[in-house]
């Protein structure tokens, strides 16, 4: 992942376009320093000059020629002048040799002219040479220092009258001026060019700082853009509800994600870096399947798998496991998915149930159907009977016929309640007064009964779409149920809620597999809970409680919570019960808010 | 010398419910015409005077709501009850505009189907047998 943003960028920045610091050889270039060192230089000549003129030949008229006066003001002009030229034409090369040339001129004409005999020209031939070595090179000091020669020559000759003098040996003193000329422009030239080399280093330093830099600010937006993915990443894993456990090929868990801490209630932190054989007992079955993954490079899946979470419980879960390839394609890890399925178990056992009860409840009608053809014979013959024997024992016996059809009457009516599909109106209704209204109906009854309400009734509930009458008849069910279930000085709780949950979408097919077609929206539902302190359902009468005509009491016909359950499935929403053996039971139904 | 006498046709495809309301009509003095079905009904209206039919709603040939609208091609004006098993059938009757009397939930309390059909052919002008 870093290779792949890093190359870009290098070649983006050093791809061919390095660029050649500008260099400067061959030009020599003063600064303002140097400048008026030379406009010094030419000073001190200026006056050295007028110093000899005047000191060594006192009587000489000469000193007030007019030619003499017109060289020195010549010169002293050329000096003047030196400051107000700019700064790249001091730096001239050729205008340089050109500027000594004039002061060695000046030298030996001001000599010649003045007359000066008797002193050592030399000094001043021999400093001229070398200053001007030190702002050129080796080339230009040597013409410098062969035109220095021959006017030292020409003027030795003409002051003397011979070449040759006894004092100073000429032919000692020439050598000795070329060797001074070539050392200091060698010296020049080296000094010029360790100048450049710094001058060059110092383009070249800055040059990479400002390359480092540049960098440094990609490095840091690639940085930062590769942080931002690996957040978008780990936002992704943490919102996927489903478990992914993620294991390197060396059977290290890499990644755990929240769906598989939702499922399993281990957290990443403790599973993270484990080993497969390290895992908890309870995820044994995920590790094994996961090795077997690594081991034999293939995917499984494994469905109706049942893991125990970190409290025990049972979640049943479809587990698939693949195998994580690199981008060569060589295997580098195993992927496990774990879907939790309780829900989709939970209303997979509702769809075989209502199924299995409409299909029941239809039955149902026709035998009640059947029955009552029968009955209608056996109750009008019965009151025949009776209303036409004399004899009290014979009536009675006829009346009790009668009444008993009456009962049997009343079962089958429960029957064909079960089973009619009657509409639900549906209104705006307030399900908090729905259920205080209810239990105030009932006020009589569980006073009697020594049972204590509670009632915690959310405020926050919106009006809900509800039959009223058809609610209610659920209300009034699952209280008269609490009440029935409950011991003297029990409790019975009334609880509203408003809670977010799995409803099915309205749209929805229905029919055989409607399950697979219908999808359930994450949405917000009002949650009404009938709680009592009461004796409780066992564990095997959980499943069957609601099962059309199934019941415990004496007298009942065990279609109450069939009918509650179908009336509030009507209302697009769910009942389901909580119960402890001995602590009591609740009984909560689930109704989705209007559509909006 | 003649006697008012009203007829009441039952159409009633069981035989112990038609004979208990055969028994009871009979007794409280109507002349009283059984069918088995609802042909058996419809052949009965043709060739005899009906002031009152009874039906049920199933019968094994044909539904109520079926036979009904044959009736009242020829018998705009006749009194119909109903009865049946099924419950709360009285406003699918009503809707159809089929002009229903009275309609009866079995187990049929004698006392109370007696009494309609006695308010019903109050006004009615006998047949003369």
């Amino acid at each position: 992942m870093i290779h792949s943003y890093a190359k870009p960028i290098l070649s983006a920045s050093f791809g061919g376009k390095f660029p050649t610091p500008k260099m400067n050889f061959g030009k020599t270039k003063f600064n303002m320093g140097e400048k008026e060192i030379l406009v010094a230089f030419r000073f001190l000549v200026f006056l050295a000059i007028t110093v000899l003129l005047f000191f060594k030949d006192k009587d000489n008229q000469v000193f007030f020629s007019g030619k003499l006066q017109a060289i020195f003001t010549a010169y002293f002009l050329s000096i003047a002048a030196l400051p107000f030229l700019k700064s790249n034409w001091v730096g001239n090369k050729n205008f340089l040799s050109v500027i000594f040339l004039t002061d060695i001129l000046f030298i030996s004409t001001a000599i010649y002219l003045g007359g000066i005999k008797d002193v050592d020209l030399f000094i001043i031939f021999f400093t001229t040479v070398f200053i001007s070595a030190l702002s050129q090179d080796v080339k230009s000091v040597f013409g410098i220092a062969i035109v220095s020669c021959s006017l030292y020559a020409f003027l030795q000759m003409k002051t003397t009258g011979q070449f040759f003098n006894t004092d100073t040996d000429i032919l000692v003193r020439f050598p000795f001026l070329f060797v001074a000329a070539a050392l200091s422009g060698y010296m020049a030239t080296e000094t010029n060019r360790q100048k450049e080399e710094q001058k060059r280093l110092k383009e070249m330093n800055q040059f990479l700082a400002e390359q480092a830099d540049s960098s440094s600010q990609k490095l840091f937006e690639t940085n930062r853009k590769l942080k931002s993915l690996l957040e978008y990443h780990h936002c992704v894993l943490a919102s996927i509800k489903t478990g992914i456990i993620v294991v390197q090929k060396d059977g290290k868990v890499r990644t755990f994600n929240a769906g598989a801490r939702q499922i399993t209630g281990f957290i990443e932190a403790e599973m993270a870096d484990r080993r497969l054989e390290e895992l908890p007992e309870n995820l044994r079955p995920v590790a094994s399947v996961l090795a077997r993954t690594l081991a034999e490079g293939r995917s499984f899946l494994q469905d109706h798998l049942e893991l125990k979470t970190d409290r025990s419980e049972a979640v049943p879960v479809t587990l698939e496991t693949t195998v994580l390839r690199g981008g060569n394609g060589e295997v580098i890890g195993a992927i496990a998915t774990i879907k939790d399925m309780t829900l989709l178990r939970q209303m997979e056992t509702q769809l075989l149930r209502s199924e299995r009860f409409s299909a029941l409840g239809e039955m149902a009608a026709g035998v009640a159907h059947e029955i009552k053809n029968p009955l209608n014979a056996i109750m009008g013959f019965s009151k025949r009977l009776s209303a036409k024997l004399e004899e009290p024992s014979l009536k009675k016996y006829a009346d009790i016929i009668a009444s008993e059809v009456v009962r049997m009457d009343g079962i089958v009516n429960d029957v064909l309640d079960y089973s009619r599909t009657d509409k639900i109106h549906k209104e705006p209704s307030d399900v908090n007064q729905l259920v205080a209204e209810t239990a105030a109906f009932l006020n009589e009854k569980t006073e009697s009964a020594e049972i204590l309400v509670e009632s915690a009734l959310s405020p926050l509930l919106p009006k809900i779409p509800l039959d009223i009458p058809k609610v209610r008849q659920v209300l009034l069910n699952l209280i008269l149920n609490a009440v029935q279930a409950t011991a003297p000085g029990g409790k019975l709780f009334l609880k509203t809620r408003l809670i977010e949950g799995l409803v099915p979408e309205a749209v929805g097919g229905k029919g055989e597999g409607a399950l697979f077609q219908q999808l359930f929206l994450q949405q917000k539902m009002v949650a009404v809970s009938v709680g009592d302190s009461g004796c409780g359902i066992p564990r095997e009468n959980l499943s069957k409680l609601f099962h059309p005509f199934f019941t415990t009491k004496i007298t009942g016909t065990g279609l109450g919570l069939s009918i509650c359950q179908k009336i509030i499935a009507s209302h697009g929403g769910t009942l389901d019960v909580e119960s402890e053996l001995g602590k009591g039971s609740t009984f909560t139904f689930y109704l989705p808010l209007a559509e909006e | 010398m003649t006697k008012e006498i009203y007829t009441i046709l039952l159409a009633e495809d069981e035989e112990a419910s038609r004979f208990l309301y055969s028994e009871e009509l009979t007794e409280a003095g109507y002349r009283v015409l059984t069918a088995a079905n609802g042909l058996q009904a419809l052949g009965l209206l043709e060739d005899e005077h009906v002031d009152l039919l009874m039906t049920d709603i199933k019968m094994p040939d044909m539904h109520a709501m079926e036979m009904i609208p044959l009736v009242r091609a020829d018998h705009p004006d006749l009194p119909i009850l109903v009865a049946s098993a099924f419950k709360g059938m009285e406003d699918d009757f009503n809707l159809k505009g089929f002009n229903i009397s009275g309609f009866f939930a079995k187990p049929v309390n004698m006392e109370l189907l007696k009494n309609r059909i006695k308010i019903i052919l109050a006004g009615k002008i006998p047949s003369v047998v």
